[in-house]
């Protein structure tokens, strides 16, 4: 028996939805008018609960990591002097105690007036005795001087102080530590500069030296790389063929060109496996994943993204085209091409979902790590975005929940779909671009031809400047990264058709 | 938060559980009403809480009553129907409790792909091949009951 997938559809949602709640929502609703303020009560408690417990946690948390941090760099740094006083037995004392560190304070002679800059101080205490040790160690413009001072009596057990305590001073050289700073810091380079020259050749030689990862590279080549020259192969002879076409009409024509008031874009450039098949196959596919009915169709996808749209007429359908109209529902500012992104690389996600299950074998191996790496990389790309761009802000945040969501799920699907997202936006961009070189004038198309030089100018520098920053051999998720500053390449011509539009 | 359109599906997905008007109302109830008690379930995942909140008490009321006490309740019309909508509860009854709440939320209550992904805490792509999976296991139940 065939079951067909929208029968069944309407079954279910039948099942229930012809049952409705007879109640009245009164009750619910006066209960819910006593909660008016609830979200501002809760906002002054979290505030609240922050500013008594969460600040004085925060101050001693910042006050303990900076005093440690500063104490393990002094302990490094001065390491060997630590070793010599640490190796005579007579100074060991394993119930020493430290009871203070401080530092950055300054010492200022009554004598000679000379200023010395302390760069740190310890106090320590024997629990056999009552003295405590104090070493300063200061810094004059010639050298580092360490004073020990020895028998201070605890105050509080003692009210007889003696007049000069025992000191000592150790002066080293100035030379010794500086050496010993430059040692270190001249090894730090040599293992984590990145290679600033790596070819796509070079990487995917790299990724195959382990197996691990040329396991993983075969599959991404299988995988994404037929996708993507099916993609181009289709974008180069979608000009000639005669192949059905996804119309989507924009909500108002542009202003600098009323003529474009629609984009036709080839079925074979958002589900490329789809171009050998027959209108009633696509139409079938969009029925079993979005529910479609005809021309009264509201389907909202994302939270920050809503449709209605309509599918054609059955004429429409067997004339070649299938026409969907996207119209903005809710409060989002979505540009036309955004909206047609979206509704895009949603399409082709669902279809890789239904008809690529085997997706779920492709895994990155992603670990937090790589997934700092890559927030590392929105950071870097921060920096040379334009930061007052609308759209710069929704793609940050857009490409900031997916690697957030991947990091939460601990799996890899997040960033097959960010690809997808790029290859469906890529090869749109790349038909309105194809449009606007048809359509528009020889004004317009040179702008499109200085994009272009661009486009090629910024690709180079994400290449040379994203890629290497965070380049490492050890981790195949470099695909990741080219996706990404592939993305910033899309933004940019984003960017360029906004501002043409 | 509209309370007119979720309290409607809220009594939707309570109903697919418990298949009784009345229980159903009464779970849909009392789960609005801790949900108003609690204003720390506030904020965008809201609709989430309440699902939650609405399951929990669903399975409690499950766990309370007898299997002779769930009246289930027809609405069709003919006779066909009925057994239609006999056969697709039977085998909705069948899935796994995640396979049925994602059918339910995705073509009953009509909810959308993000919202279906948080509630499972799993990415939006995986929900929707977990959603065309249990269709897949749905159809070939009732294909079963039909053989």
């Amino acid at each position: 028996m065939k079951i067909s997938n929208r029968k069944l559809k309407k079954a279910i949602r039948e099942l229930y939805t012809e049952q409705q709640p007879e109640r009245m929502l009164f009750f619910l609703q006066q209960i819910q008018k006593e909660y008016p303020d609830r979200k501002s009560k809760t906002q002054k408690n979290i505030y609240f609960s922050m500013t008594k417990f969460a600040a004085p946690i925060m101050a001693l948390l910042v006050l303990g990591i900076t005093t440690g941090y500063s104490y393990l760099s002094y302990r490094n740094a001065y390491q060997p002097y630590y070793q010599t006083e640490e190796t005579e037995p007579e100074n060991i004392d394993s119930t020493e105690k430290i009871i203070s560190v401080s530092e950055s304070s300054t010492l200022e002679s009554k004598t000679t007036g000379q200023r010395k800059q302390i760069l740190h101080t310890e106090t320590h205490t024997q629990a056999n005795t009552t003295n405590n040790i104090e070493i300063i160690l200061t810094e004059t413009p010639e050298n580092i001087v360490m004073t020990t001072i020895t028998e201070i009596t605890d105050p509080a057990e003692s009210d007889e102080k003696p007049e000069f305590p025992e000191t000592k001073q150790i002066i080293i050289p100035e030379t010794q530590p500086e050496s010993t700073i430059q040692t270190e810091t001249e090894t730090i380079p040599e293992t984590q500069t990145p290679k600033q020259t790596l070819t796509r050749e070079e990487i995917c030689s790299l990724l195959e030296e382990e197996p691990r990862l040329s396991e993983l590279d075969s599959e991404y080549d299988i995988y994404f790389d037929s996708i993507g020259d099916s993609i181009m192969s289709n974008l180069l002879s979608a000009r000639s063929r005669i192949i059905p076409e996804i119309v989507f009409y924009f909500r108002k024509p542009l202003e600098q060109n009323p003529v474009l008031d629609s984009v036709k874009v080839p079925v074979s450039m958002i589900l490329p496996e789809m171009i050998d098949h027959p209108v009633s196959d696509l139409e079938n596919f969009l029925e079993n994943v979005f529910l479609i009915e005809r021309n009264s169709i509201c389907w909202a996808e994302d939270d920050s993204l809503q449709y209605t749209f309509y599918t054609s007429q059955k004429s429409d359908l067997l004339s070649g085209d299938l026409k969907i109209k996207l119209e903005k529902a809710g409060k989002n500012n979505f540009s036309d091409y955004d909206m047609i992104y979206n509704f895009a690389s949603l399409l082709q996600s669902e279809y890789f979902s239904l008809y690529h299950p085997e997706i779920e074998n492709y895994y990155f191996s992603m670990n937090d790590q790589d997934y700092q790496k890559i927030e590392n990389l929105f950071s870097v790309i921060k920096q040379h975005v334009p930061q007052d761009h609308e759209h710069y802000q929704e793609w940050l945040a857009a490409g900031t929940y997916s690697v957030k969501s991947s990091h939460l799920v601990q799996n890899s699907y997040e960033i097959a779909e960010i690809y997808l997202e790029y290859l469906s936006y890529c090869y749109l961009i790349d038909t309105l671009t194809y449009k606007l070189e048809q359509q528009l004038p020889e004004e317009a198309f040179s702008l499109v031809q200085k994009f272009n030089q661009n486009w090629a100018t910024q690709e180079k520098y994400f290449l040379e400047q994203v890629i290497p920053y965070e380049w490492d051999e050890t981790h195949p998720e470099v695909v990741c990264f080219e996706m990404e500053s592939a993305k910033c390449r899309s933004l940019l011509l984003l960017l360029y058709l906004q501002d043409f539009s | 938060m509209k309370l007119e359109t979720e309290y409607t599906r809220i009594f939707h997905y309570c109903l697919s559980y418990l298949r009784n008007q009345q229980d159903a109302e009464d779970a849909t109830q009392e789960a609005f009403l801790r949900f108003f008690q609690h204003p720390e379930y506030q904020g965008s995942y809201e609709i989430q809480y309440l699902y939650k909140i609405a399951k929990n008490l669903c399975v409690d009321m499950l766990r309370n009553c007898k299997p002779d006490q769930l009246q289930e309740e027809m609405t069709a019309s003919n006779e066909t129907d009925i057994l239609t909508k006999t056969a697709l509860r039977i085998a909705l009854a069948e899935l796994s409790d995640e396979e049925h709440d994602m059918i339910i939320l995705r073509y009953v209550n009509q909810e959308n792909l993000t919202v279906i992904a948080r509630i499972f805490n799993i990415s939006r792509f995986t929900a929707s091949r977990r959603l065309h999976a249990a269709m897949q296991k749905l159809k070939s139940k009732l294909r079963e009951d039909a053989s």
